[in-house]
Formats: C-alpha cells, sequence, structure tokens
C-alpha cells in the first residue's frame, strides 16, 4: 500500500466526517433560535446547580413561623409548609437532577459504545448481546429502580446504577447500528483497499461518523434519567429525604396543590424547562442530521 | 408463518432469561445473607439457618439456579411474609388493576396521539402542524406526576368532577369505578401521547413521500382518500411497534400514578413490599411485569409479521 492512497481516503473520511461532526452540528444549532434558547437554559441549570451554595442559602434551614408564605422580595419562590425557602431547595434541586442525568448518561455512553461496537464487529457477540438486549429493555425502569432499592438501600447510587442497567441497551442498538452503517461506506472499502488496518478504519472512518448518533442518544438517556430520578424521589424510592431533589419538593406539595401553589410550581416549571431544553436540542441536532426526518 | 413464528419463540428463550436471571441474583448478590434478610431483623441465628436450609441457599449457585428455574415454572414463588399468602395468589388481583388502567390510559395515548401526529404530519410546515408538533415535544417534556398533579387541581380541586385517592372496585358500580380510575389513566396516556405523536408524524411524513401517493395524486384520487386509505395504513405499522413499547412504559409510569391517587395496582404493590421488606413479593412482581412485557411484544411482532409479510422473509427492523 502507498502512503499517498491512504492519504487520499483519509482525505475524503474527513469530509464525510466534518458534515456530520459535532462542531458543524452545533454551528448550524447556533442558527436557530429555539435551539439558542434551549441552550441558554441548560446552561443557567447548570449554572444554578454548580454555583447553588454561593446563590442561595442552606435549603434545609426552617422558619417554623414563615410556613407556607407566598413568593415576596425576601423569598421569591415563597416558603413550604416547613417554612423552608422554596427558590433555595429548587436550585440545590438542580444539583441532585443534573447530576443523576450526565453521571446516567456518561456511565451509559461508555459501557454502550464498548458493546455497541463489539457487536456491529462480532456476528456471534451481536446475536448474543441482542437479544439480552432485547430482555433488558424490556423491563420497567421503575419497577427495577424499586427492586433495587430494596436490596441496596435507597440513594443516588442505586437510582444510576438502575437506569444505567435499563439505559445502556439503547445505547448499544444506536451505536451498533450507526456502526454498521458506517462501515458499509464506499470510503471504507477504499480504505480497506489500500490496506489501512482495522484500528485505524474505526478510528479514522467509523468512529467519527457515530459521533453525533452517540451525542442524540446520550442527550435521550439524560433528559430519561432526569425523568426517572424525579419520579422514583417523588414516590419516595429515589434520594434520601434531606437531599432537595424537584421531584420530593412536588410530592411534599401534594397536600398543599391550591393553597401553595408556589411549593410545586417553581420546581415543576425547573424540571419541565430542563428536560423540555433538551429535548428541544435534540430535535434541532436531528433536523440539521435529516432534515427529512424534521421532528421524529 | 409456522416457521417463523417458531424461530420468533426460541429467539425469545435468552431473551426471558434476562428478567428470569435477573431476579434470581437481586437477592443474592445483596449485601448480607439473604435468609437473614427474608426473615427481618428480630430472627434468631437458627431461623436463619433453618431457612438457609429449606430455601437451599447452601447448595453451589447453578444447582440453586436449576431450583429457581423449577419454582418458577410451576409458578411457586414463595410466600408473601406481609400478606401471608403465596405470591402467586396475590399478584392477580393487583396485576388487573394496573392492567385495566394502562388499557384505558393506552387508548387515551393512541387517540390523542395518532390525532395530534397526524394532524402534525398532513398540516407541516402550516401553523396548525407547527402546533401540534410543538404540543408533541412539550408534552414529552413533562413527567407523568405533573400532569397527575395539573389533573388534580383542575377537575378535582377546580371542577369537583372526580374525586382523588378514592379506589372504588368494579364490585360497587361500573360508572363509580370508571370515575375513579379516570384521572389515573388520563394522567398516564397524557404522558404517552407526545411519544405516539411523534413517531405518527414521522411515518406519516415518510409515507406521504413514497412514489405510490405521487402516483395517486397523479391520477386524481381525492387527498382526503389517499391520506385515510393509503398513507394511515402503511403508517399504521410503526405506531402498533410502539404501542407494545409503550407497555414497558406504562407499567412504569403507573407505579408513579397508583401512588398519586391511591389505587391498589401492581405499582402501589411493589413499593409496599420493597418498604415492608417482603423480597419474596418484590421478587414475584418484577419477575411478573418483565415476562408479562416480553410476551406483549411477542405478540405485536407476530401481529406484525401478519400485516406485513416483508418482516418473515427476514427484512428485520434492526
Amino acid at each position: 500500500m502507498s502512503d499517498i492512497d491512504v492519504a487520499r481516503t483519509d482525505a475524503v473520511a474527513q469530509e464525510a466526517a466534518r458534515v456530520a461532526a459535532p462542531p458543524r452540528v452545533l454551528h448550524r444549532l447556533l442558527r436557530r433560535p429555539a435551539a439558542v434558547c434551549a441552550l441558554v437554559i441548560l446552561l443557567v441549570m447548570t449554572g444554578a446547580a454548580l454555583l447553588a451554595p454561593v446563590i442561595t442559602g442552606d435549603p434545609n434551614a426552617f422558619v417554623a413561623v414563615d410556613r407556607l408564605r407566598p413568593p415576596s422580595f425576601s423569598q421569591i419562590f415563597g416558603t413550604d409548609n416547613l417554612g423552608r425557602d422554596v427558590y433555595s431547595r429548587t436550585v440545590f434541586g438542580a444539583q441532585a437532577s443534573l447530576t443523576a442525568g450526565i453521571v446516567t448518561a456518561l456511565i451509559t455512553t461508555a459501557i454502550g459504545v464498548v458493546l455497541g461496537i463489539l457487536a456491529g464487529m462480532f456476528r456471534w457477540f451481536d446475536a448474543i448481546v441482542m437479544r439480552i438486549v432485547d430482555g433488558v429493555m424490556s423491563f420497567p425502569i421503575i419497577v427495577l429502580a424499586l427492586s433495587m432499592t430494596a436490596i441496596l438501600g435507597p440513594g443516588l447510587g442505586t437510582v444510576i446504577l438502575a437506569m444505567v442497567i435499563v439505559f445502556v441497551p439503547g445505547m448499544t442498538r444506536v451505536v451498533r447500528s450507526t456502526a454498521l452503517v458506517a462501515s458499509g461506506l464506499p470510503m471504507v472499502d477504499a480504505a480497506r483497499a489500500v490496506g489501512a488496518s482495522g484500528a485505524r478504519i474505526f478510528w479514522k472512518y467509523v468512529l467519527p461518523q457515530c459521533s453525533t448518533p452517540i451525542l442524540v442518544q446520550a442527550a435521550i438517556t439524560f433528559t430519561t434519567a432526569v425523568l426517572v430520578e424525579s419520579a422514583l424521589s417523588f414516590i419516595g424510592a429515589g434520594l434520601p429525604p434531606d437531599v432537595p431533589s424537584w421531584g420530593a419538593s412536588l410530592s411534599e406539595a401534594r397536600n398543599y396543590l391550591t393553597t401553595a401553589p408556589w411549593m410545586w410550581g417553581f420546581p415543576g416549571l425547573a424540571l419541565i424547562l430542563t428536560v423540555l431544553s433538551m429535548n428541544i436540542l435534540i430535535d434541532n441536532v436531528r433536523d440539521i442530521m435529516d432534515p427529512r426526518a424534521g421532528g421524529r | 408463518m409456522l416457521r417463523y413464528l417458531g424461530m420468533r419463540l426460541l429467539a425469545l428463550l435468552p431473551t426471558v432469561a434476562v428478567p428470569l436471571i435477573l431476579v434470581f441474583l437481586l437477592l443474592r448478590l445483596a449485601p448480607g445473607d439473604p435468609a437473614a434478610l427474608l426473615l427481618g431483623d428480630s430472627a434468631t441465628p437458627e431461623q436463619v439457618e433453618a431457612l438457609r436450609e429449606t430455601l437451599g441457599l447452601n447448595a453451589a449457585l447453578p444447582v440453586q439456579f436449576g431450583r429457581f428455574l423449577v419454582d418458577v415454572l410451576t409458578l411457586n414463588l414463595g410466600e408473601s411474609i406481609f400478606l401471608g399468602k403465596p405470591v402467586v395468589e396475590v399478584i392477580p388481583q393487583y396485576a388487573l388493576v394496573t392492567l385495566e388502567i394502562s388499557f384505558f390510559a393506552l387508548v387515551v395515548a393512541l387517540v390523542l396521539g395518532i390525532g395530534l401526529g397526524a394532524l402534525g404530519a398532513f398540516r407541516d410546515g402550516r401553523p396548525a402542524g407547527r402546533i401540534a408538533t410543538a404540543l408533541s415535544i412539550v408534552g414529552i417534556s413533562i413527567p407523568q406526576f405533573v400532569t397527575a398533579l395539573i389533573l388534580i387541581v383542575v377537575f378535582a380541586s377546580g371542577l369537583h368532577w372526580f374525586n382523588v385517592g378514592g379506589f372504588v372496585p368494579l364490585s360497587q358500580g361500573y360508572f363509580p369505578h370508571l370515575r375513579s380510575i379516570a384521572l389515573p389513566a388520563l394522567a398516564l396516556g397524557i404522558a404517552e401521547s407526545a411519544i405516539v405523536a411523534r413517531i405518527t408524524r414521522g411515518s406519516i411524513l415518510d409515507v406521504i413521500r413514497e412514489p405510490f401517493v405521487t402516483t395517486a395524486r397523479s391520477l386524481g384520487v381525492k387527498p382526503s382518500r389517499i391520506a385515510s386509505v393509503q398513507i394511515i395504513r402503511v403508517a399504521a405499522l410503526p405506531i402498533i411497534t410502539v404501542s407494545g413499547l409503550l407497555v414497558a412504559s406504562l407499567l412504569s409510569g403507573s407505579a408513579v400514578v397508583e401512588t398519586i391517587f391511591g389505587i391498589p395496582g401492581m405499582g402501589r404493590l411493589l413499593l409496599d413490599a420493597v418498604s415492608r421488606r417482603d423480597y419474596q413479593l418484590v421478587q414475584g412482581v418484577v419477575l411478573f411485569t418483565g415476562v408479562f412485557v416480553i410476551l406483549v411484544n411477542l405478540v405485536v411482532d407476530l401481529y406484525y409479521a401478519v400485516v406485513d409479510p416483508r418482516v418473515q422473509l427476514g427484512r428485520k427492523s434492526s
């Protein structure tokens, strides 16, 4: 094989990857107003989670005489049934939700990419993994998480572990199918024909094509994880009661739905805005990747 | 068809093995002695040792798994410590309630979802279509328990149409029973309808661009007839598949919704079993749910193969 041939096919690969590469997609995202709004909201939420101790006080501090106060200048989101500041609990709630979402998405992506690529490369491994994937996907996530809580005890670790088990199959499928499509591209054949090694083909040709679908699936994992964590905290099987989380705040507000709507309105809004923003981003990225499939 | 059925059933074995192995390992991989876990804190060491012997926990793991499989196949899932009844007898009455709510929720999800999705596709790019599409993105982002809380505020606290927290069994009259499960089913269904809407829109948009639709249009077939007869029929396939996948998500959501509305269903049962450390019952519920979802998806797959012969010829969706 000649180095010039490999360099030529590499140039083709770079051009193909450039179109689908995350920086390019980000560039086009920034021209869409809805996507920019969504990005800003997510940045604000992340900032709130990171700076929570700086921008607000102790979320567990309570003043018994200040119970169920409506929003005012001193307590902009009002207070809850124990006299705790709803604003500070909502800001700290971002920590729990975003941690659950980000950690679950990262671990799921790492495991899913390895399994998906192995499944895409070896047929026998593919047959086994895909059948197991079907089985795991059939598990209602809340049911699995609840049963694991029974054994391991409640906590962020248990919640994340249960979510990773249920979400890895989805990631594995995405990686496997995009890897299969990418490895069928003419430029991969070309690279193989001029004698590029398996590892080189994988790094230079297959993986760059998969990066955006993987990012999208990671984002879906994130939104689902945020929703599941809040649902589990809502039914009391998620985080311990002393950790502020949006789900727990909504649960505590159940007896004050009409008398103190601020108790559930603000944490609920924060939760919906976070998930909605991520979904809008996902939608726009898919739209950019494949304008025909817009909005699916 | 028979060949396909046989292959499909064979392929089911490893899939069913997953919930079995998971449930089997759940108790055995737990930190601490499963027998001690089952008996609770007040058990004496002699009691624990006796239970270890009866449960066969002293045998090698593969042997234990073999016995576990025999137990599952003979529907011997142990006894619920708290309820004092065999797990197999406890589950059906709770399962029926959950299945009923999930069924109504599925109807709500399909009606709302297909309506919104079709609107989004046929009016693609126009205001009505944009609103329908935006609604489905917003809908997907609102968790079921928030929908439930909003429904309670509007329909129970505001309009007083429904009561919250009072489940009325079917034996006390059909109408009061339906009224007591209306809000839970609605809360569950609305959340799922957003997913149906997105899939419906996507698959209709795909079909609209198929050559046969262009042909029909050029032949002067009325647009309404093309939409109702040709497009919807082809687009129905992915929607059926999604309905199968929705079952797992409905069962997940019902755990949350049942808690809010005080409905005695599987989710509630599991939550209670977890907080009472009733491990045999937890095992039973998890196993039942997992196998149920797998069977529903098998039925969907078989139905799919009947409707779309291409599936049998090995054109897999993956």
